[in-house]
């Protein structure tokens, strides 16, 4: 009752919204996610729900997109918020994508507030790309823009000639969303310790991200080069002495990094590396942190025949203290290897004049011998009413492996949406 | 949209004259230009008028049974060089999935051309390969090429014959691909006689069977230049049709390069945008 009320209240405020002119926009969604059967029903301690035949993801939202202030050839401002209902746990949340002021001059444009910042040249791999994600969304269906998550920042381009210098100043640290809750099935190294706690970097001055990108155009390629400083965004772990409890913590990293992407052939060739440094367990001592990787991809994107194109990616991390890693690493823990080596495939066909899009995305580690495969079908049944329709598929033959731990999460999913 | 860094008007006049000189002659002037001659200058009218343009363009895409899809967008282009490299600029405004979408493109003569696509959901600023030149432009029956415009030089093109069409004295030209790199085998085209327009144009297959007409189905003077404002393509085999028309069509603005930038494409200046 109170969601229905609150739709109806989202339509009343998009409907003032457009009469006043705030250059109104949005859509309805309905977005639905099924866990598919599992031989396996066995749980794991504290993942009672995730391993019944469940929805993972039900969710209808309102996303309402709108300019609060009037735009002028200096200024203009942004916002982009849902409501939604969250039919799994039954709670009706609200989530601001977006909400910024911008700020433009002459060889400058200034960008404050909440904001979602795209970096990098891979499909769906990430190297310089230091900005949050939600991967339980992305792994439960969600379409694709969902997958990013706004930083709440200040963001300054600078312009000269050729040249572009994007600086990004994040003060308040905002985590990945990793499966972690009860949703998803994933792999818990210690599931006998269940006294957990989660410490985020404070609003310290100190705990301030700071990114920069240097881009400009080398011959026929755009080429970037990438500084971060700032925390990882996927937890690392820490057990207290006593072994009674786990703490899981943000550790400081340093990104150094590059990309260049340009025409090759009769497509488009992607670059990009970077080596991602946990600067206070330099020589990866300490087996709760990350080790200190260099991560390196190469992707090349051709449409093979008309509304035909097959997007293909090689991509490779290799962690820089193995030696201490495999010394340090606790008894019982499953090793990984040095080297994690994953091919990608894209392939994505248009049919009727573009209104239904087939594409399936697939990954596969030989290192790891695990993969994910995403099939979608998409149809457009006019302008503004789209239904998609897809699978995602994980597993491995190790539970622990990056893809291969979700094995239990296969789910089907589908999601309307209706513009308005 | 097409350009004249000679001044337009002058060459306006130059032809209207020499047309008039001519007229009742067509066999004369047809044995003095030859069919590549005429063909370039329908090219050099139709795709390089002005220095620079901008026109607010609505795209009907029709299928057989009547349902119909909305594309709005608005397209800047500056010449480089007459006949030569272009720079294009489009922003999307409907339909509501694709709204604040840009699209970039540097057209080059020798080498493919630059494509650059900003996704609005994501921020993301991505090239785009542009081998697929004969794909369909936002879903629409004009592939990628008939919107920039497909060199001249990649064509054979004969003289057929000259007849009227709607009044009109035209030059009936078939142009053949010389690389086997397009989804028909060769076109005919009706260029008006005296403005040097293509005022229809017909794709045939390998087979010689009729897959597609354009049609210029509405022509008016913009600023002393004769602009197609609306155009229609129909693919015949399916009954799929788009129509399109060029509003507020404007020529010479002054439009700087530096708006054809990955700057712009996040943030397009309102000055050129706003509807």
């Amino acid at each position: 009752m109170r969601f229905h009320a609150t739709v109806a209240m989202c339509f009343l405020v998009g409907a003032a919204c457009r009469a006043a002119d705030f250059n109104a926009h949005g859509f309805y969604q309905a977005n639905y996610s099924l866990r598919l059967p599992d031989g396996d029903s066995s749980c794991r301690p504290g993942q009672t729900e995730a391993c019944r035949r469940e929805f993972v993801r039900a969710d209808e939202r309102i996303q309402l997109e709108f300019t609060p202030f009037a735009s002028s050839d200096r200024t203009d401002s942004f916002a982009k918020t849902d409501f939604y209902h969250d039919s799994v746990t039954d709670a009706f949340k609200g989530d601001v994508r977006e909400a910024y002021l911008d700020y433009f001059s002459g060889n400058y444009d200034l960008r404050i507030g909440r904001q979602i910042i795209t970096w990098g040249v891979g499909d769906l791999l990430f190297i310089n790309d230091v900005y949050p994600k939600d991967w339980v969304a992305f792994l439960t269906g969600a379409p694709m823009q969902y997958l990013k998550i706004g930083s709440d920042a200040l963001k300054l381009n600078l312009y000269s000639g050729e040249r572009t210098l994007e600086f990004v100043v994040v003060p308040f640290f905002e985590e990945d969303r990793v499966p972690g809750g009860q949703r998803l099935i994933y792999y818990d190294p210690l599931p006998g310790i269940r006294n957990r706690s989660t410490r985020r970097p404070s609003a310290k001055m100190e705990n301030t991200e700071l990114a920069l990108r240097i881009s400009q155009r080398l011959g026929n390629f755009d080429a970037s080069l990438f500084l971060y400083r700032g925390f990882h965004k996927t937890p690392g772990m820490e057990i207290s002495p006593d072994g009674s409890s786990l703490t899981f913590f943000y550790p400081r990293l340093n990104v150094y990094g590059f990309s260049a992407q340009g025409p090759w052939q009769r497509g488009i060739l992607s670059v990009e590396g970077g080596c991602l440094l946990s600067v206070e367990d330099r020589d990866g001592r300490n087996p709760g942190t990350q080790n200190s990787q260099i991560r390196f991809l190469l992707g090349y994107q051709e449409e093979l025949k008309k509304d035909f194109t097959a997007g293909f990616q090689y991509y490779v991390e290799a962690m820089l203290d193995y030696g201490s890693y495999g010394a340090v690493l606790p008894a019982g823990f499953p090793a990984q290897d040095k080297l994690r080596h994953l091919v990608t495939l894209r392939l994505t066909r248009l049919i009727n004049y573009q209104t239904t899009k087939l594409s399936t995305m697939s990954f596969y580690s030989p290192s790891d011998n695990d993969y994910y495969f995403n099939p979608e079908i998409s149809h457009k049944f006019n302008d503004d009413l789209t239904a998609t329709a897809g699978l995602n598929v994980l597993g491995g033959s190790k539970p622990h492996t990056f893809f291969g731990q979700f094995d239990k999460n296969d789910n089907i999913y589908l999601n309307i949406r209706r513009n308005w | 949209m097409k350009k004249d860094n000679g001044g337009f008007l002058s060459r306006l006049i130059a032809l209207s004259a020499a047309s008039s000189f001519v007229f009742g002659a067509g066999a004369a002037a047809a044995a003095d230009l030859s069919a590549g001659e005429i063909v370039s200058k329908a090219h050099l009218n139709y795709y390089y008028a002005g220095d620079d343009g901008r026109a607010e363009i609505v795209m009907r895409l029709i299928n057989e049974k009547g349902r119909e899809q909305l594309r709005e967008l608005t397209m800047l282009k500056k010449d480089i060089k007459d006949g030569g490299a272009q720079k294009y600029f489009v922003f999307f405004h409907k339909p509501d999935d694709v709204r604040g979408m840009t699209f970039m493109v540097w057209k080059n003569v020798e080498a493919d051309d630059d494509r650059w696509l900003y996704v609005p959901a994501i921020h993301l600023i991505k090239r785009v390969a542009a081998s697929d030149k004969r794909s369909s432009f936002v879903g629409s029956d004009f592939t990628y090429e008939d919107v920039s415009g497909r060199p001249v030089a990649d064509d054979k093109h004969e003289l057929v014959k000259e007849e009227k069409l709607n009044k009109a004295d035209c030059y009936v030209v078939k142009s053949t691909p010389k690389d086997r790199d397009t989804e028909y085998a060769y076109r005919i085209a009706w260029i008006d006689r005296d403005r040097f327009l293509p005022l229809k144009e017909e794709y045939y297959d390998a087979r010689g069977e009729l897959i597609r007409t354009f049609e210029a189905a509405e022509l008016k003077t913009i600023q002393g230049i004769l602009t197609v404002t609306r155009r229609v393509m129909k693919n015949v085999k399916t009954g799929h049709r788009t129509e399109v028309t060029f509003g507020k069509v404007e020529y010479d603005l002054g439009i700087p390069e530096d708006v054809f930038t990955e700057r712009y494409m996040e943030r397009p200046p309102r000055k050129w945008f706003e509807k």
